[in-house]
C-alpha cells in the first residue's frame, strides 16, 4: 500500500515536471501563444471552453468504442481461425501482414466515398488500426495451450467447446488483455484521422478547426481531452481485465506480443 | 611580383563571382502544393527578376496559408504567400505579419457544381446536398454568405467535406460544394466534366485573397529587402499576363510531374482574379484600407476574429514603387 502510493506521488510528479519544464521554456523563450501556448494558458482555456470540449469529446468516443468492438470482434473469430486451422494460418498471414503495414491514413479519404459522411467512417479506420494487434495476439495466446492439458482434457472426455471454453480461453485471456491495451490506444488515433478528413464534431474536428482559425490554446485544449479520453479508455480496459483474470496468479509477467 | 599577380587574379575572381556571393538568400513559402496558380513565380526566379534585385529566392511548397503565416510570423520563413484574411488572424493573435502585395484580389472559394444540376443561383441549391469543407475557415465564410442572402440553411442537405471535393463530386456524393472553383472545381472540369461556379466575393463576402506576406520584424530590420523582393515578385505577376504562354511553360518545366491539362485550364482563371478597377489604376498588388476595413467587418461579424486590429498595419502598399 505504501509502496503504491509512493509510486503515484512520482507518476505525478513527472507529469507536474513535464508542465513545469514546458511552462519555463515559453516563458524564458518568449514563445508567442499562437506558435505553442503555456500550459498555464491551455489549462485556462480548457476551464473555460470545457462544455465545448466535452460535447465534441462524445462524438470521438463512438467512434472509438464502435472501432474498438468491430476490431476486438472480428479478430477474435479470425484468430480462433488461425489458431486452430494451419491452413487458414498459412494462407491469410501474409495476406494479414500486408494489411497491417499498409498506411491506412492514405486510405482515410477514400472511407469517405465508401461509408458516407457520419460515424461508419471514423468507425471503419479506428477498426482498421485497432485490428492488427487483437489478431496476432489473441491466435498466439490460443495457440500456447500446453498440449498436455488439451490430450488430458480429451482422455476424460471432455467435448471440443469444453476444452476451448475451459482450457484454451482463459489460457489465452492474459494474451488477449494485453492486445486490448495496445488497441485501444490505437482507436483512439483511427478516429481521430477519421475526423480530420472529414467532421463536423468531435475532438479531431475541434483540433482542426481551431489550427486554421489559429487559437492555438484551444487546439491544445482539445489533444489535451483527446489524450485524457485515451487514459481513461486504456484504464477502463485495465480494470476489466483485473476483473476477468482475478484468478490468474501470475498477472504481471505476461508477454506482450507488440 | 608574383604576389601581387597572384593578388590581382584573387581579385578578378572574387569580382568575377562577384553576383553569386552579394545575393541575399531568402525563403518563399508558398500556401499550397505547386500548382499553376504559382507560375508567376517560378517564372520570375527562372527569368532572373529576383536576381536582378540581388536576391536568390528558395521556393518551398506550402500545407495551407495557416501554417505559411505562422512560419513567416515566427520567422522561420523570410516570406509567403497566403491568404490575406489568415495574415489579419495571425496580426489579431499576436504575430505581426504584413501583406506587400495583394495579388488575388478576389477571393477564389465558390460554390462550385456540374453545369448538369441546373443550379443558377444559391437558391436552387435548395434540397439539393452540398458539401461543406467544415475543417477549415471557408465554412464560416460560406455562412455568412447564407447569411447576407437570406440562405435558409435548413432547405440544403449539407454534409461536411475535408480534402478531395472533386472526387466526392465526381463520385455523386455531393450535387455542390464549397471550394476553391480553380483547384476542386477545374479538376473536375478537365476530367470531363464541364462545372459552373458561384464566386463567394459576388454575393456579398468583399475580402482579398492570396497575398505576398512578411513580419513586420523584417520590415523594421531590412526595408530594403522587402522593397526589392516585392518589386521581383509582383514583375512576375506583371510580366505573366502578357506572357500566359511562357509563364505556363516555366512552370510545366520546374513541375514536370503536375498535370499540364489542368495546369493550361487554371492558369488563365487565376490571372483573372489578379485584376480589378484598383489594379488597373495602380498597379498589380494594390490594395485599399476601404477593403482592408470591409474584410475586417466581414472577419468579425462571422466569428473568426473576436478583436479588431488597425488594418493600417496588417497591409502596405508602400514597396509597390
Amino acid at each position: 500500500m505504501k509502496r503504491s502510493a509512493a509510486r503515484l506521488v512520482g507518476q505525478v510528479g513527472v507529469f507536474t515536471a513535464f508542465f513545469l519544464c514546458w511552462e519555463a521554456l515559453v516563458d524564458a523563450l518568449h514563445i508567442k501563444p499562437v506558435i505553442l501556448p503555456a500550459p498555464s494558458l491551455i489549462f485556462s482555456t480548457m476551464a473555460k471552453h470545457w462544455s465545448y470540449l466535452l460535447d465534441n469529446t462524445w462524438p470521438t468516443l463512438f467512434a472509438v468504442t464502435g472501432g474498438f468492438v468491430l476490431a476486438a470482434g472480428l479478430g477474435f473469430v479470425i484468430a480462433v481461425g488461425i489458431a486452430y486451422s494451419r491452413w487458414i494460418s498459412e494462407m491469410t498471414y501474409p495476406f494479414l501482414v500486408a494489411a497491417q503495414v499498409l498506411p491506412k491514413v492514405a486510405l482515410a479519404p477514400l472511407f469517405l466515398i465508401w461509408f458516407g459522411f457520419g460515424l461508419t467512417p471514423k468507425v471503419v479506420i479506428a477498426a482498421l488500426i485497432a485490428f492488427f494487434p487483437i489478431v496476432i495476439n489473441t491466435a498466439r495466446g490460443l495457440g500456447s495451450v500446453e498440449p498436455e492439458l488439451i490430450q488430458y482434457m480429451h482422455s476424460l472426455g471432455a467435448s471440443w467447446r469444453e476444452v476451448f471454453f475451459k482450457i484454451s480461453l482463459p489460457w489465452a485471456l492474459p494474451y488477449i488483455f494485453a492486445s486490448f491495451r495496445i488497441s485501444i490506444t490505437l482507436a483512439v488515433v483511427g478516429a481521430v484521422v477519421g475526423e480530420f478528413i472529414s467532421s463536423d464534431n468531435g475532438l479531431g474536428y475541434v483540433i482542426n478547426y481551431a489550427n486554421t482559425s489559429l487559437d492555438t490554446d484551444v487546439m491544445f485544449g482539445g489533444i489535451f481531452a483527446l489524450s485524457a479520453l485515451g487514459v481513461i479508455l486504456f484504464l477502463i480496459v485495465v480494470l476489466i481485465e483485473r476483473m476477468a483474470l482475478s484468478w490468474h496468479v501470475a498477472i504481471e509477467g505476461i508477454p506482450e506480443t507488440m | 611580383m608574383i604576389i601581387r599577380r597572384l593578388f590581382s587574379v584573387a581579385l578578378a575572381l572574387v569580382i568575377l563571382s562577384g553576383p553569386a556571393w552579394a545575393l541575399d538568400k531568402v525563403t518563399l513559402r508558398l500556401d499550397w502544393v505547386f500548382g499553376s496558380e504559382h507560375a508567376p513565380i517560378f517564372l520570375a526566379r527562372d527569368k532572373g527578376f529576383f536576381r536582378d534585385e540581388g536576391i536568390d529566392v528558395e521556393i518551398l511548397a506550402g500545407e495551407g496559408s495557416t501554417v505559411t503565416v505562422k512560419l513567416v510570423g515566427n520567422g522561420n520563413a523570410d516570406f509567403g504567400y497566403a491568404a490575406a484574411d489568415q495574415a489579419m488572424m495571425a496580426y489579431a493573435k499576436g504575430l505581426p505579419v504584413v501583406a506587400s502585395a495583394v495579388i488575388l484580389q478576389k477571393n477564389p472559394v465558390a460554390v462550385i457544381f456540374p453545369q448538369a444540376s441546373g443550379i443558377k443561383t444559391l437558391q436552387d441549391l435548395y434540397g439539393k446536398t452540398l458539401g461543406v469543407p467544415t475543417l477549415s475557415v471557408a465554412e464560416k465564410q460560406w455562412r455568412y454568405v447564407e447569411k447576407v442572402n437570406h440562405i435558409d440553411d435548413s432547405k440544403i442537405h449539407q454534409v461536411s467535406l475535408g480534402t478531395g471535393i472533386a472526387t466526392m463530386i465526381e463520385a455523386k456524393k455531393v450535387d455542390a460544394a464549397v471550394a476553391f472553383f480553380f483547384n476542386d472545381g477545374l479538376k473536375v472540369v478537365s476530367d470531363g466534366t464541364p462545372m459552373g461556379w458561384i464566386l463567394l466575393s459576388d454575393v456579398g463576402l468583399p475580402i482579398y485573397s492570396t497575398s505576398l506576406i512578411v513580419s513586420e520584424d523584417t520590415i523594421n530590420k531590412n526595408p530594403d529587402l522587402v522593397h526589392r523582393f516585392t518589386r521581383a515578385f509582383v514583375k512576375g505577376w506583371i510580366y505573366s499576363l502578357s506572357h500566359q504562354d511562357e509563364a505556363l511553360q516555366t512552370f510545366l518545366k520546374d513541375n514536370p510531374t503536375v498535370d499540364p491539362k489542368y495546369s493550361a485550364l487554371k492558369f488563365p482563371e487565376v490571372l483573372k482574379l489578379t485584376q480589378t478597377p484598383d489594379t488597373e489604376k495602380n498597379g498589380i498588388g494594390y490594395s485599399t484600407q476601404d477593403k482592408w476595413d470591409a474584410m475586417q467587418k466581414a472577419l468579425l461579424e462571422m466569428g473568426i476574429m473576436d478583436k479588431g486590429v488597425d488594418v493600417a498595419n496588417v497591409f502596405t502598399d508602400k514597396f509597390l514603387k
